[in-house]
């Protein structure tokens, strides 16, 4: 018997050891940053399911100049690569997670600070956050993803950084059958074209969305992005129109306002950015009655970013230009490929890329526009006159109609 | 302290085992068992040391009680009648349990009956309260009817804090458990124990930690979804119930296992809970197959006194019909337990009144055709699976939701990569399709079929460990239901050999890389 205790322990112990090698070696989630092997371990299609903790130790061990903050918008949208052209010798890192809040960009800022050569941040800034019972902050799975996050950050006072919780989840991901299995998985998906391929700066390219255009077509999917949206903007007690006073009690201004405070304390420059979204999601935004909201809501970032005015800007790329009312393909139409947009709210990285050279590049251009208290209002500029071109416009009707359909859907429902 | 837990399985048990033997060894048995005790009693004030005194109370104040129905027994000189001593210790055990677990429950019922608008609070419920509370109350009354010896107080101790069984059972019988602290040669046969204790340990532990964490993920999002209001489909209202009927299966006969491998590494047996009760043909049978413990608490200690069949088939019906409501009420102060502990009874008697036509119009020869079994299969678990969706379910409303989704009212939707194969078929446009999730569907539907296979085709853990003669740990099984395995099964047998150290080393490995969600034991809220 003693031999079968011994033969037993054994073999748990040789396998353990095995599944822990090959998840070293395949690293899916890029855990351990094992070198890439073309073919065997490049791609990274599960990535996603540990993104956020990986990139909660990156962002440090990273030690960025440049951190870009926010949601898949960013995340998807902005190639750290791409600054390298405005600063050659300066790190950027793309910190944004999908479905991220607020909430969890201040905890990767306040990371990203101990990498200690942090200059500036860019933040992808949502109406949807601000909004009175915001569903997408206190929803149950957000509020777990963001507790689970600060635990792997040093909030005050310093010495509470607890560094045995990265060895903790390095040990959990290495010693994992789920991880074997997705190391195996990882392995056998090299070939396919629509596993997604994240960067070591931490930009997602995309594939997934692309194989998502071939199976649907972007009207689909500017439909299903319609309803998610609506989702996000109503609270439990519907659509509730806010003004800038319900909007600057709002827990995501106190935490916007923490984040301006800390980087003015650590002399690092924030950039506010209202995303390049398509026109189709400000027509959303009159449907859903929100347009003054969203008027308001500027307001309040300008008040916010100028009280910040030595270290933050506020940078405004939503409206009705030409590169914001790109033409929708029709419905059953999954051959067309949109260049600068994804669904209403997800732009592509041709459009990031034209974001980034306004913002630190050439500033002739009448894409994006730095807003301060003297800029003129939203309504003035962009409502009259723009938008009833758009709304007049042939090239708007495919837009409208998957904004209807996904309208008409939530009704039935 | 979760037996799925690092901490468990790397600090805690090695060092009460290895304290255990050699206290065992060098000082004696008596030292060993108090180092049982005091490490179980740690292993309990884990979860919330508050509670600690609570379960030391009960254990000291039933041991006195006990002595007292022992003294009474002996001595015509006694104050207060063994009756009076007996009601007193049965009703302050009831009494603790009802503050602790149904107090707010019927406050709750009182207050919406009359309107009276008391505020109740909420307390927390001790770990385990049901589970020690029927176990001392079943030793107090077989002390009155004179059936226990006296044991000292270290092995009563023992008996109720022993950590494998305290926590969720099995709900052990003092006939059972006293013996064996006094003939045990526990030191003689350690590496045997030992290697039959991991080998079943390790068998629950890949139940509970792959089997059943991993068909949770498909139960919970659709209960969870319904009681915030969603409404779901036929295919995943099916999808949640079925994976709940085989979370709930895999969990707990994975903690039982898990138990009796653990007990059986200190050398002591604890009895058998589960006896593949999937395979079964009908409730009646279901019941002798499903947490067999606390049938037969039920049965001894609530359905016999009552009368039982004795007292004619009328009220044979009612005491059955009582004893699973009060066997669902056992397992929560609420009205889903409730309802599914009705929903048993009520099956109970359709099953018993069954048996009575079947003698009647001497139908007995068809019973064993395959046709008759198959369909005596598929009804016995529609009804089981019914009975789960109240028992998951947070709410009544809950409940009837998934139910009326399952009969279809709720439309049927699959992912859209079907619809080529399924246009040619006639009423095909009852279903609607979905954007997306084909592999998911394919995944969820791929593992709910293999866990069922595993479930009802596969030999379970006894049947597995069925040729270690006279150290079986795992008790007898009723002969009605004994092991019959078919033929081509008979040769997965444990023996000590390479392979099977090779298999279970395997399924351990698996098992302890898979910890880290550290999931509770779905019985661990009764």
């Amino acid at each position: 018997m003693n031999r079968y205790i011994f033969q037993l322990v054994a073999t748990w112990i040789a396998v353990s050891l095995i599944c822990a090698s090959f998840n070293f070696v395949v690293d899916p989630y890029m855990m351990f940053e094992t070198k890439r092997i073309t073919g065997f371990n490049a791609k990274k299609p599960y990535f996603k399911l540990q993104e956020r903790t990986v990139k909660i130790h990156q962002v440090e061990s990273a030690r960025p100049d440049t951190l870009l903050l926010g949601n898949s918008r960013i995340q998807r949208g902005f190639d750290p690569e791409l600054l390298k052209k405005y600063y050659p010798n300066q790190v950027t890192y793309n910190s944004a997670v999908p479905g991220g809040t607020i909430l969890e960009s201040r905890l990767y800022f306040e990371k990203a600070i101990l990498g200690g050569n942090l200059k500036r941040v860019v933040i992808g800034m949502e109406l949807e956050e601000f909004l009175p019972n915001a569903q997408i902050l206190t929803n149950p799975n957000n509020l777990a993803r963001y507790q689970a996050l600060r635990e792997r950050v040093q909030i005050q006072p310093a010495k509470s950084y607890r560094p045995s919780l990265k060895i903790w989840d390095q040990y959990t991901t290495l010693f994992s059958i789920e991880t074997a299995v997705h190391s195996a998985m990882t392995v056998i998906r090299q070939r396919d074209p629509g596993a997604s391929n994240i960067t070591v700066s931490g930009f997602n390219d995309l594939p997934e969305a692309v194989n998502e255009i071939s199976v649907s077509g972007h009207f689909e999917i500017f439909q299903r992005n319609f309803s998610r949206l609506i989702k996000n903007l109503k609270s439990k007690k519907g659509i509730v129109v806010c003004d800038t006073e319900c909007l600057g009690n709002s827990e995501a201004t106190t935490v916007l306002r923490d984040i301006l405070e800390l980087a003015a304390t650590n002399n690092i420059e924030v950039i506010l950015l209202i995303n390049p979204y398509h026109a189709g999601y400000l027509e959303l935004l009159h449907e859903l009655q929100l347009w003054q909201s969203f008027e308001d809501w500027r307001y309040l970032l300008i008040d916010t970013a100028e009280r910040y005015q030595q270290t933050a800007t506020l940078w405004d790329f939503s409206g009705y230009g030409p590169l914001q009312s790109e033409t929708v393909p029709p419905k059953g139409d999954t051959t067309t490929r949109m260049i600068y947009h994804i669904g209403p709210g997800h732009f592509s990285n041709q459009l990031g890329a034209l974001v980034l050279e306004r913002l630190f590049g050439s500033q002739e251009s009448n894409f994006g526009k730095k807003l301060t208290s003297k800029s003129p209002p939203y309504t003035y500029t962009t409502q009259f006159g723009p938008r009833e071109q758009y709304v007049r416009r042939e090239t708007s009707v495919n837009c409208r109609e998957s904004l209807t359909a996904a309208l008409n859907a939530l009704n039935t429902k | 302290m979760l037996f799925n837990s690092y901490v468990f399985i790397f600090i805690f048990l090695p060092f009460a085992v290895i304290g255990f033997f050699i206290l065992e060894r060098n000082i004696s048995r008596r030292s060993a068992f108090m180092w049982l005790v005091a490490c179980s009693l740690f292993f309990y004030g884990w979860w919330n040391p508050i509670y600690l005194p609570l379960l030391l109370t009960s254990i000291v104040c039933n041991y006195a009680i006990s002595l007292g129905l022992r003294h009474g027994e002996r001595s015509d000189n006694v104050l207060v009648s063994r009756r009076v001593i007996l009601f007193v210790g049965v009703i302050a055990n009831l009494l603790a349990i009802a503050y602790f677990k149904y107090f707010g429950f019927f406050g709750e019922v009182v207050n919406s009956v009359g309107s009276f608008g008391w505020e109740i609070e909420t307390t927390i419920l001790p770990l385990a309260i049901s589970f020690f509370t029927f176990q001392q109350i079943t030793y107090l009354v077989d002390t009155y009817n004179g059936e226990t010896g006296e044991p000292s107080f270290l092995n009563y101790c023992l008996f109720v804090s022993f950590f494998p069984q305290l926590i969720a059972g099995p709900i052990v019988h003092h006939k059972e458990m006293m013996p064996q602290f006094n003939t045990l040669d526990i030191g003689k046969f350690m590496s045997r124990n030992l290697a039959i204790g991991i080998t079943i340990f390790s068998i629950g532990l890949f139940k509970k930690v792959i089997l059943a964490d991993t068909v949770a993920e498909f139960a919970t999002p659709v209960f969870d979804g319904v009681e915030n209001g969603n409404t779901v489909d036929l295919i995943l209202a099916w999808q949640g119930a079925l994976a709940y009927t085989l979370q709930i299966y895999f969990d707990f006969s994975g903690y039982s296992d898990m138990a009796i491998g653990l007990a059986k590494m200190f050398g002591i047996t604890l009895p058998l809970n589960f006896n593949s009760p999937y395979k079964s043909l009908s409730i009646i049978e279901f019941w002798r197959r499903w947490h067999m413990t606390l049938s037969r608490f039920l049965k001894d200690y609530v359905y016999i006194p009552m009368g039982g069949s004795q007292k004619g088939s009328k009220r044979r019906y009612v005491n059955l019909l009582t004893t699973m409501l009060l066997g669902g009420l056992w397992h929560g102060a609420g009205w889903s337990f409730v309802i599914w502990g009705g929903f048993h009874g009520t099956y109970l008697i359709i099953n018993h009144g069954w048996h009575v036509l079947v003698r009647y119009f001497s139908l007995q020869r068809f019973q064993e055709g395959p046709i008759w079994r198959v369909a005596a299969f598929g009804l016995t678990m529609t009804a089981v699976i019914i009975g789960w969706v109240f028992f998951r379910a947070e709410s009544l409303g809950t409940a009837l939701s998934i139910l009326s989704s399952m009969i279809g009212q709720n439309g049927f939707v699959l992912p859209v990569v079907f619809e080529p194969y399924l246009k040619g078929l006639s009423g095909a446009s009852i279903i609607d399709y979905s954007h997306g999730g084909g592999s998911d569907f394919i995944r969820i539907w791929i593992f709910i079929s293999g866990f069922f296979a595993i479930a009802l085709f596969l030999p379970n853990t006894q049947q597995i460990m069925r040729k270690i003669g006279e150290f079986n740990p795992l008790g007898k099984i009723e002969n009605h239901y004994a092991i019959e395995l078919p033929l081509r099964l008979q040769r997965i047998e444990w023996n000590n050999s390479f392979k099977w150290a090779f298999s279970i080393g395997i399924l351990l490995a698996a098992s302890i890389m898979s910890l880290h969600t550290n999931s509770e034991f779905l019985y661990f809220q009764f």
